[in-house]
């Protein structure tokens, strides 16, 4: 019988010839049509929304890069420092869940708590194609510990997220910057120098010429590994520019409708007194924001994205493919 | 923070300026961490405290932290033995990318005079691949003896060999002694170079704290250390001592010799050094200032 067939070989028959049997005249068709129905149309769906972009959209270029990730406090105050340093503790924790080396690069605190400004060093696979949702400004509204009056006050802290491409492997590259670019200035210029002097002055700037990029590393007491580090820094703010360069380009070509990053759009709220996360990338509200600040949940964020970021470079696929 | 810890920070505000000394506390309180995982915040504050008011009578942030990175590294460093310092690393980082290892096909022996802490042999041991060199150093002070051992202990030889001993580079017991080993490859030796009348100049993290042994170009140094200022010396009397023992210690083909040298003393130290070399060189340090001689045999 036809219908037994559409049970046994449900992959065979489409969707369409189905749905067409959903308004057959016999009733007993119509009732096994309905049963099928749901499962073709999610395999159906999985395949649209999954399957044909993985297919169709060219793997992440940057799958192996490693991630260097900059929090600054922003408006806010101490707030602001207090959030900033919360926001390095979710990522260390979500960074060590994922079984990530994570290290901090170089911390500024803030006199009254909370930090200036870090920079954490994250790698393994996958690491910065996840990290690099983060980039952005990040809003904090609660009731500050010293606020009076109970009032709710509104904070941000910013994220910027910097690739760091693999040093050994198949996907070596060329080195992003020119070293006669780059102009160092160390401190201890002047002086004697040598037996002469025994102050730890290890601090290390680079100026990066061409595009006025400068990077200022005085975290180890070690000269040669402040030296090491910048480097690394500079390589990474280059990168990005590169990355973002050909992003636009690709956008361009393709009269594209996928929004370019914005550093400056706030892309996610955390709100205390309603305990939830926001992201406004994706219009996703979690509830429970103290285990969304453990770390656990920001991968299902990152799904969203993903998921969101595939549908619309398809959508673009297709309309280039059909204004063609 | 407790409002003393502020205070005394205030004192070393007043000491480095301010900068300095809130990078210097920072380095302090990471060392902090790193030492009592058991975060005992009360006793972390008085030792905080502690550091800084010893930093802010003048004590070598080195000597109160207990370290200090020398490439891949992390130096033990005690009173009175020389500090580390990163013009050394420098020539050192230099002096191992230009000896070539390979062709000699065999291992390599290095002697390291005035070798203080350690910290040039070892560091030798650590950039080049493992049971590739013997190294030696020698120093006239017990305490660096001492110290260097510690820090071979600390830091390992990474497979190669490595001995620390006590001599006096200008008893020509010890040269009879050295040459029983037969003849090395390379030389290294960071001497005293201070000439005496900058030494009065210095700070007094320098002056005080460290061995002036280790730093006053003359030998031998009153036993009165107040008199050293009245020594007539240009900084440069190891140099000719060295001129005198590297021929007969130092293999006369294929070998070299690198010595650190303090700010102008280049041509002097070229003039003294150059005859006994096929070719010789000046380095210059990551500052720009021109700090090693470099010679080949």
């Amino acid at each position: 019988m036809r219908l037994g067939k559409v049970g046994k070989l449900q992959k065979k028959w489409s969707y369409d010839e189905v749905k067409a049997l959903l308004s057959d005249p016999d009733p007993e068709i119509r009732s096994m049509a309905q049963e099928d129905e749901p499962a073709l149309s999610s395999e159906v769906v999985t395949f649209v929304k999954e399957t044909l972009p993985a297919l169709l959209i060219p793997p992440s270029t940057t799958l192996h890069y490693t991630a260097l990730v900059e929090i600054k406090a922003g408006v806010g105050g101490d707030e602001s420092a207090l959030f900033a340093e919360e926001l390095l503790r979710l990522y260390s924790r979500f960074a060590a869940a994922r079984g990530w080396y994570c290290a901090i690069v170089s911390q500024n605190n803030h006199d009254r708590g909370g930090i200036k400004d870090a920079i954490l060093d994250v790698k393994g696979d996958g690491a910065y194609d996840a990290m690099h949702w983060e980039n952005g400004v990040h809003r904090v509204q609660r009731i500050p510990a010293t606020e009076s009056q109970g009032r709710v006050h509104t904070s941000t802290a910013s994220v910027m997220v910097f690739p760091v491409a693999p040093k050994t492997g198949p996907e070596l590259e060329e080195d992003i910057v020119d070293e006669k670019d780059v102009r160092t200035d160390v401190m201890r210029a002047s002086g004697a120098g040598g037996q002469h002097v025994n102050k730890t002055e290890s601090a290390v700037r680079l100026v990066h010429n061409p595009t006025g990029i400068t990077v200022f590393m005085q975290e180890s007491r070690s000269q040669h590994s402040n030296r090491a580090r910048a480097w690394e820094i500079l390589r990474a703010r280059l990168l990005a520019r590169k990355l973002a360069e050909e992003a636009d380009k690709k956008r361009a070509m393709r009269k594209g409708m996928i929004k370019g990053p914005d550093r400056s759009e706030k892309i996610r709220t955390y709100n205390f007194p309603q305990d939830r996360v926001t992201d406004h990338r994706v219009g996703m509200t979690l509830k429970n924001i103290e285990a969304f600040m453990e770390g656990d949940r920001l991968q299902n964020i990152h799904e969203a994205l993903r998921r969101d970021h595939y549908a619309a470079e398809l959508e673009d696929l297709l309309e280039s493919a059909t204004s063609a | 923070m407790r409002p003393r810890v502020k205070q005394v920070e205030n004192g070393l505000i007043a000491a480095l300026g301010r900068s300095q000394a809130l990078q210097e506390i920072r380095w302090m309180r990471s060392e902090l961490l790193k030492d009592d995982g058991r975060r005992d915040a009360g006793g972390a504050d008085a030792r905080l405290e502690s550091w800084i008011n010893r930093r802010t009578a003048g004590e070598p942030l080195q000597y109160i932290l207990g370290s200090q990175p020398f490439g891949p590294l992390d130096i033990i460093t005690r009173r009175p033995v020389l500090i580390p310092r990163p013009e050394t690393e420098e020539w050192v980082r230099q002096l191992s990318a230009r000896f070539d290892l390979r062709a000699r096909g065999r291992t390599v022996s290095v002697l390291d005079l005035c070798t203080g802490t350690g910290c040039i042999p070892l560091m030798l041991c650590h950039i080049w691949p493992r049971g590739q060199v013997r190294v030696l150093g020698v120093d006239v002070s017990a305490d660096a003896v001492a110290l260097a051992k510690e820090n071979l202990e600390k830091n390992g030889s990474n497979g190669n060999e490595a001995d620390f001993l006590r001599g006096d580079m200008f008893d020509d017991r010890l040269l009879a002694s050295l040459s029983e080993k037969g003849k090395f490859d390379i030389i290294t030796c960071n001497p005293p170079y201070i000439p005496s009348h900058e030494y009065a100049k210095l700070s007094k993290s320098v002056k005080e704290w460290e061995d002036p042994r280790a730093l006053v170009g003359d030998y031998p140094l009153p036993e009165d250390r107040s008199r050293i200022e009245e020594i007539e010396a240009d900084g440069l009397r190891f140099y000719s001592r060295l001129a005198d023992i590297i021929p007969g210690l130092l293999v006369s083909k294929d070998g070299m010799a690198v010595l650190e040298f303090g700010i102008g003393q280049g041509s002097d130290v070229m003039n003294i050094l150059r005859h006994l070399f096929r070719e010789a060189e000046l380095w210059k340090d990551q500052f720009g200032k021109e700090r090693a001689f470099a010679g080949w045999t």
